[in-house]
């Protein structure tokens, strides 16, 4: 999936684990753009008594490019500090964590987490913007967090109880949410068996086995932990401008996010550890399945404590990639075009130039026309964003530029993207004829589909939670309560707010 | 980085609760535990790193007498062939 448990390393350390970022220029506050890192995968939302929280070792960033050489120009840091409330009980909470009288009442909460936030400027220099703000608790049921409802619009009353605007500008939010991010995981990793799909796959006889049939939102019923923050695009650009011309290099910008950990610890023998040294990257992530997808196995370790600016190593993987490769095998016979551009690949008369635009270097002027987000030659996996490109705030097509929504991905990502089915049919060479002409993309691209959308303008991806239309964008959290881990049939789903 | 003479490095690391580890074969990574008999002026250490700063050393390359100091965030790196044949002696003890 987009980076959930990507590379063997870091699917064994989820609080450091970066599972998605989104970048757009807010859809409600059109002068300010809203970037969102997402980290601790997959959580069940029943998962306690120890429920979820990010990593008080770990040093997490969310970091911007402006200067195209896939280098970090400007970086908000973020860094975690749990306390334990009431040392003698092993609940999470002993009563509800609710809103009384207009103040949400926390005595009864025992597990807390509070957060810093830190820029880090051009050249180095760091200012500590807030200190002690703080987490909002897990969604774990009715009783303990009964205002968590989900709303349709903006965020539900326990959440707003944890955005913060700092006297520098930027609105922030760092907590629990519904996971934004839609795939059918069960068909992608079993061999690229897209149930929509299932009886034009020809390999391994499954066409014998399977009919067409709706595809799954695999990460429907979990939640992620984010990290989001909004704030003036004049504080992203070079020179403090507000960018109003999509054609100028300097409305776009580059995000990733990192996490870093010390490079030593040491277990001390009595239940804690030991942090010493300096902090060195473990998990990274600018577009969605980059990692995931296009870096062998083998690499992938070595791509997440890698700097985007060194990414020309994993270039051939973009170039050349496995996916590419396999579509035309496993649906033998309906991509007869890509076949024979792979043959021309590996011959090394061709190239997916059209991948290595949207991925590494962003897409020159000239190609799609009216955009460009084109940040130079240094191939670095970046979210690009054309700041200067103005939200669609009336029905957003989910496939993004490709369909002629210029405001989705691959020009930043929004958190209703479905940027899977988008890198699929640009994998199948839906993008190819943007470099070279002489290309047919095959029928069969229309038909390459995960299944999670009922149509290009459905944002509302299968069995997610309803996104907001204001910060932080993502969903509520999914309750504990009514969303367990096992036996969901079982359990009567939660009323209509 | 900043290179520190041995005995510098010495008086440090004695402040640590300092033990000694093998990683598997060469190179060295030592949690170095000095005896109090090796604090050559503790008082003026203890000025120079707080008492809950861990110190720890790792033998990058004995036969090269390169060891990397970690403390707080920072990594020192020191080229030092006596320290580093003093850490592997202390290891293989």
């Amino acid at each position: 999936m987009s980076s959930h448990r990507e590379a063997p390393e870091i699917s064994q350390d989820p609080v450091a684990d970066s599972t998605d970022v989104y970048a757009f220029v807010s859809p409600d506050k059109p002068d300010t753009v809203t970037l969102i890192a997402n980290y601790v995968p997959l959580q069940a939302p029943d998962g306690g008594p120890n429920f979820y929280q990010f990593g008080d070792e770990v040093l997490y960033e969310i970091k911007v490019s402006h200067g195209g050489d896939g280098k970090s120009e400007v970086s908000y840091q973020f860094r975690f500090r749990s306390v334990i409330e009431n040392p003698k009980t092993f609940l999470y909470n002993n009563g509800p964590i609710a809103i009384k009288n207009g103040r949400l009442d926390t005595s009864a909460w025992n597990r807390r987490q509070f957060y810093s936030v830190t820029r880090v400027d051009p050249g180095g220099h760091a200012t500590v913007l807030a200190t002690n703000l703080a987490c909002p608790p897990c969604n774990i049921g009715p009783l303990s967090t009964p205002d968590y409802a989900a709303s349709a619009a903006g965020p539900d009353a326990l959440t707003q109880n944890f955005i913060f605007t700092l006297p520098t500008g930027e609105t922030v939010f760092a907590g629990q949410r519904a996971d934004g991010f839609y795939v059918d995981l069960g068909t992608i990793f079993d061999l690229g068996n897209l149930r929509p799909i299932a009886a034009a796959h020809n390999t391994f006889g499954l066409n014998t086995i399977l009919k067409n049939m709706p595809g799954v939102n695999s990460t429907a019923p979990v939640n992620v932990h984010s990290i989001a923050i909004q704030l003036p695009k004049t504080r992203l650009t070079v020179d403090g401008s507000n960018p109003t011309d999509a054609t100028l290099p300097s409305s776009v910008i580059g995000v990733y996010t990192t996490a870093s950990r010390q490079r030593v610890r040491m277990y001390d023998g009595n239940g804690k550890s030991t942090t010493t040294g300096p902090f060195v990257q473990v998990s990274r992530l600018g577009n969605p399945l980059f990692n995931e997808v296009l870096v062998p196995l083998a690499q992938k370790d070595q791509w997440n404590a890698s700097a985007p600016s060194a990414d020309s190593t994993f270039a051939a993987g973009v170039a050349n990639p496995e996916l590419g490769q396999l579509l035309p095998v496993l649906f033998t016979p309906n991509f007869p075009n890509l076949d024979a551009y792979n043959k021309k690949i590996a011959a090394g008369t061709k190239s997916r130039a059209d991948l290595v635009a949207i991925l590494l270097t962003g897409i020159p002027a000239g190609v799609v026309p009216g955009f460009q987000n084109y940040t130079g030659s240094t191939q670095a996996d970046l979210l690009r964003l054309n700041m200067a490109i103005a939200p669609t705030v009336t029905n957003p097509n989910v496939l993004g530029l490709v369909a002629g929504d210029a405001a989705g991905f691959p020009n930043g990502r929004r958190v209703f993207d479905d940027v899977t089915n988008i890198e699929l049919k640009a994998v199948a060479g839906l993008t190819i004829p943007l470099v070279d002409p002489s290309f047919t993309p095959d029928k069969a691209v229309a038909i390459v589909d995960q299944g999670l959308t009922s149509s290009a303008t459905d944002t509302t991806a299968k069995g997610s939670v309803q996104y907001l239309t204001s910060f932080p964008y993502l969903g509520t959290p999914h309750s504990g309560y009514y969303t367990p881990s096992v036996t969901p049939a079982a359990v009567p789903p939660a009323p209509a707010p | 980085m900043e290179d520190l003479s041995r005995r510098v490095f010495v008086r440090r690391a004695g402040l640590g609760a300092l033990a000694v580890g093998l990683a598997a074969g060469t190179p060295i990574a030592a949690y170095a535990a000095a005896s109090p008999a090796s604090r050559s002026n503790p008082e003026t250490a203890a000025s120079e790193l707080a008492t809950d700063n861990t110190v720890i050393a790792h033998v990058v390359d004995a036969s090269q007498g390169l060891v990397h100091v970690f403390v707080g965030t920072r990594m020192i790196a020191v080229t030092d062939h006596g320290l580093a044949r003093s850490l592997a002696t202390i290891a293989s003890a």
